[in-house]
């Protein structure tokens, strides 16, 4: 283990050895490094830096030819060094009206100065001229003598280009200002920097009263200075780009006028700044002020009379609806906006054409006004009738409608008493059509006004022949007119007669002169507060016979039960007579006795005979006896058929 | 009991006398009634199987009285004799229990053959053998 340990102390120095020669070589090698860039800063460090600045850069020799000329130089030019090489500056660069000051140069920097500083412009290859800003030097040799000179020169064509601009703008902007029938202002740190003579004028100032004296929360309104501070602190903080708005100002001698302002933020003197137009509107509020009271006064009227008001603009196509015209549907103000589609949509899908029809023909001056009456959606799901009536009020010049006001009438109760008395009187026809009594109306003056298809059949005469005809010249025969005339004008007059109420059996005359009797009931009803008669007639042509035949027959059975009693009386007689004979003729000898009685037998016979078909009969029936003369016809079995 | 006896009920006595000559005449023994309670009260009393009612009776009717009849009597043969057609029918006669029906005047002849064609009846169906009554 000694051994190597020794080995070990050995190694160690020699690494140390090795590591400073390491070290040693390092050092040399950095030397030599910064020898070799000194070496190049002596020759090249000049031209490359002329060659990287973006300033112009030329050198020429006393006579004006060119020596050096950077890139810079040559590429706003547009040459390349070696066509500028050797040329002469004055000559070849510079245009003639600045060719004589600038030889004034030369000179000075030949005899007399070190150092120029001047303008003037460069020609470029292809003829533009380019203003530059020239420092000129000279260079001299240990005798004094000018070696060369050079300039280094600045493009400042488009800095002169965009100060002229500037120039240029401020007038255009003084002009504009001095003469704008608008106000103007600029406004920095809430205090007026600029007015015109226009808005000096509004406020009721001498423009130097204003400038940097008066502040913006001086003039304006007290009670609308919150909004225009805030929009004025928004524009300052970029956060509006431009902003038009109305407020009222305070003018001088304390007149409150309306003020428009467009305005938007700039920079003036390098601080935020506001700029803007000021319109004095008081005039035209005055005049909107006016017309809107006059609006709000007619909507007023208008809606005092239960109608909702719409107002339609055709330019916004925006659609005001007033606040009845939505609580007629059901809906509250806030539930509906301003476009025509809230009405749009609300009309019935089968209303919807015939609407857009009126509407076309008031657009076309074919009506003077637009009237339709439609359904109209609720809120609640359910339709209300309508009844849209409006006026064109503005016309463009192409004769297209520019606006429109109408109003809207809540008609659903009266549609649906129409509707129910369509459907009354459809009944009602319905009722009379298939009644098979006749069913006859009569005006107040005694004309015809109803006639329904039985009393066709009765009577004969059609509806059309019926209608307007004079009731009772038409129908009654003649001995009752005189009775109809004195009480009529009594009718006519109270609406009430003797008949009325009652059932009465009369005769009426058909139109082929029959005349058949009839059950007239006779009512009043109240059309238009005058008095109608209803006639009710029934035919009782048959009826009639009916009751006769009864009337007959009755007359007949008691008659044949009359004729029985008695033949039952007859009877009793004719049988002790019948008995009586036969006990005769069962006695008598004498054959001419016997003979007799049986003649007398025979005879007896034939009244028993009789008396039975008396009494047989039950039907009453006759046959022609001698002619013309109806007689009984007795010859008939009980059962009614005869023998 | 070989008399041949007929009870003869009818509100007139002229028919009742006329009747009653006839058939005595003709061999027969005749009781008569003038009204419905009388022949019933006989019926009462004596047993007669021939008979001929008059319908048309003060109180009872002889519809009602030959009903009544029936009630006792289904053998005994009992004719009516009416002038009255039309209040009582043959039907009504027949339900009641009547055997004939004649319509006055009625042909003495056809009583006669009525009454002698109701005994032979009664002698074939020998009815008073047996003692009915």
């Amino acid at each position: 283990m000694k051994n190597s340990s020794m080995t070990n102390q050995k190694l160690l120095e020699e690494i140390s050895i090795l590591k400073q020669r390491i070290k040693n070589l390092e050092l040399s090698e950095i030397d030599h490094r910064h020898d070799e860039e000194a070496l190049r800063k002596e020759g090249d460090f000049g031209a490359a830096l002329v060659e990287a600045s973006s300033a112009f850069f030329v050198a020429m020799d006393e006579n004006g030819t060119i020596k050096l000329m950077n890139g810079s130089m040559l590429d706003a030019l547009g040459y390349t060094l070696e066509e500028v090489i050797g040329k002469d500056y004055l000559s070849m660069l510079v245009p003639d009206r600045d060719k004589e000051a600038l030889s004034e140069i030369f000179i000075k920097l030949i005899t007399e100065t070190e150092q120029t500083i001047n303008e003037n412009r460069v020609l470029t290859k292809d003829g533009r001229e380019l203003l530059a800003e020239w420092h000129g030097r000279a260079v001299r040799k240990p005798d004094g003598n000018l070696d060369y000179f050079f300039g280094v020169g600045t493009d400042i064509t488009e800095r002169r280009r965009a100060e002229e601009a500037l120039r240029e703008s401020e007038q255009k902007f003084k002009d504009l200002a001095e003469k704008s029938v608008a106000g103007i202002y600029l406004i920095q740190d809430g205090i007026f920097k600029y007015v015109n003579l226009k808005l000096a004028q509004i406020l009721g100032y001498e423009i130097d009263e204003i400038t940097d004296k008066i502040f913006v929360k001086d003039v304006v309104f007290p009670e609308d200075w919150p909004v225009v501070e805030e929009n004025m602190r928004k524009r300052i903080e970029g956060e509006l780009g431009s902003l038009h708005y109305e407020f009222r100002v305070v003018t001088k001698n304390k007149e409150v006028k309306n003020a428009e302002i467009y305005s938007s933020r700039t920079v003036y003197q390098g601080k935020p700044t506001i700029i803007g137009t000021y319109l004095d509107i008081t005039e035209r509020k005055k005049i909107e002020n006016a017309l809107r009271e006059s609006e709000a006064r007619w909507q007023f009227a208008l809606e005092g009379s239960g109608d909702g008001v719409w107002d339609w603009d055709a330019a916004s196509n925006h659609v005001f609806f007033s606040g009845r015209w939505k609580a007629m549907l059901g809906y509250a103000e806030q539930e509906i906006g301003n476009t025509l589609d809230e009405w749009d949509r609300r009309v019935h899908p089968d209303d919807k054409a015939g609407v857009y029809a009126d509407l076309e023909r008031h657009f076309r001056h074919e009506t003077a006004h637009y009237e339709n009456e439609h359904r109209m959606l609720c809120k609640d799901g359910s339709y209300k009738w309508i009844l849209d009536r409006g006026k064109v009020i503005e016309w463009a010049q192409d004769g297209r409608p520019t606006r429109m006001i109408g109003t809207h009438t809540d008609i659903t109760d009266r549609k649906q008493a129409e509707t129910a008395l369509l459907e009354s009187e459809a009944r009602l026809r319905s009722i009379t059509g298939s009644a098979r009594d006749g069913i006859i109306m009569m005006d107040p003056r005694g004309a015809i006004s109803y006639w329904n298809p039985a009393a066709e059949e009765m009577l004969g005469y059609s509806q059309d022949e019926a209608i307007g005809k004079n009731l009772h010249e038409l129908l009654a025969p003649e001995r009752y007119l005189e009775a109809h005339r004195s009480a009529f004008p009594g009718f006519m007059r109270t609406g009430q007669g003797s008949a009325i109420g009652k059932t009465l059996e009369l005769a009426a005359r058909r139109k082929d002169g029959h005349e058949i009797p009839v059950d007239l009931s006779l009512s009043v009803v109240s059309l238009h507060g005058e008095p109608y008669a209803v006639g009710i007639l029934r035919d009782i042509t048959s009826r009639k016979r009916a009751e006769e035949e009864e009337k007959h027959s009755e007359k007949l059975s008691a008659a044949l039960e009359m004729a029985g009693a008695i033949c039952h009386e007859l009877n009793q007689p004719l049988q002790v007579i019948s008995g009586r004979i036969d006990l005769l003729s069962m006695e008598s000898k004498d054959d001419r006795i016997r003979k007799t009685l049986e003649i007398i037998s025979d005879q007896v016979s034939r009244i028993g005979a009789i008396t039975k078909k008396l009494m047989g009969l039950r039907k009453y029936s006759n046959r022609t006896y001698a002619g013309t003369m109806k007689i009984a016809n007795i010859d008939q079995t009980p059962e009614g058929g005869a023998q | 009991m070989n008399e041949k006896k007929i009870l003869i009920v009818d509100d007139e006595v002229a028919i009742l006398d006329m009747l009653k000559e006839i058939f005595t005449m003709h061999g027969y023994q005749i009781v008569t009634a003038g009204s419905a309670e009388k022949a019933l009260e006989i019926l009462s009393n004596e047993s007669i199987m021939v008979m001929f009612l008059d319908l048309k009776l003060p109180g009872m009717s002889g519809i009602d009285l030959c009903r009544q009849i029936r009630k006792d009597n289904q053998i005994a043969i009992i004719h009516a004799l009416t002038g009255y057609v039309n209040v009582f029918g043959l039907l009504e006669c027949r339900t009641a229990g009547f055997d004939d029906y004649f319509i006055k005047p009625a042909n003495t002849k056809i009583l006669l053959e009525a009454a002698e064609s109701a005994f032979k009846k009664i002698e074939r169906w020998k009815v008073d053998e047996y003692d009915l009554m």
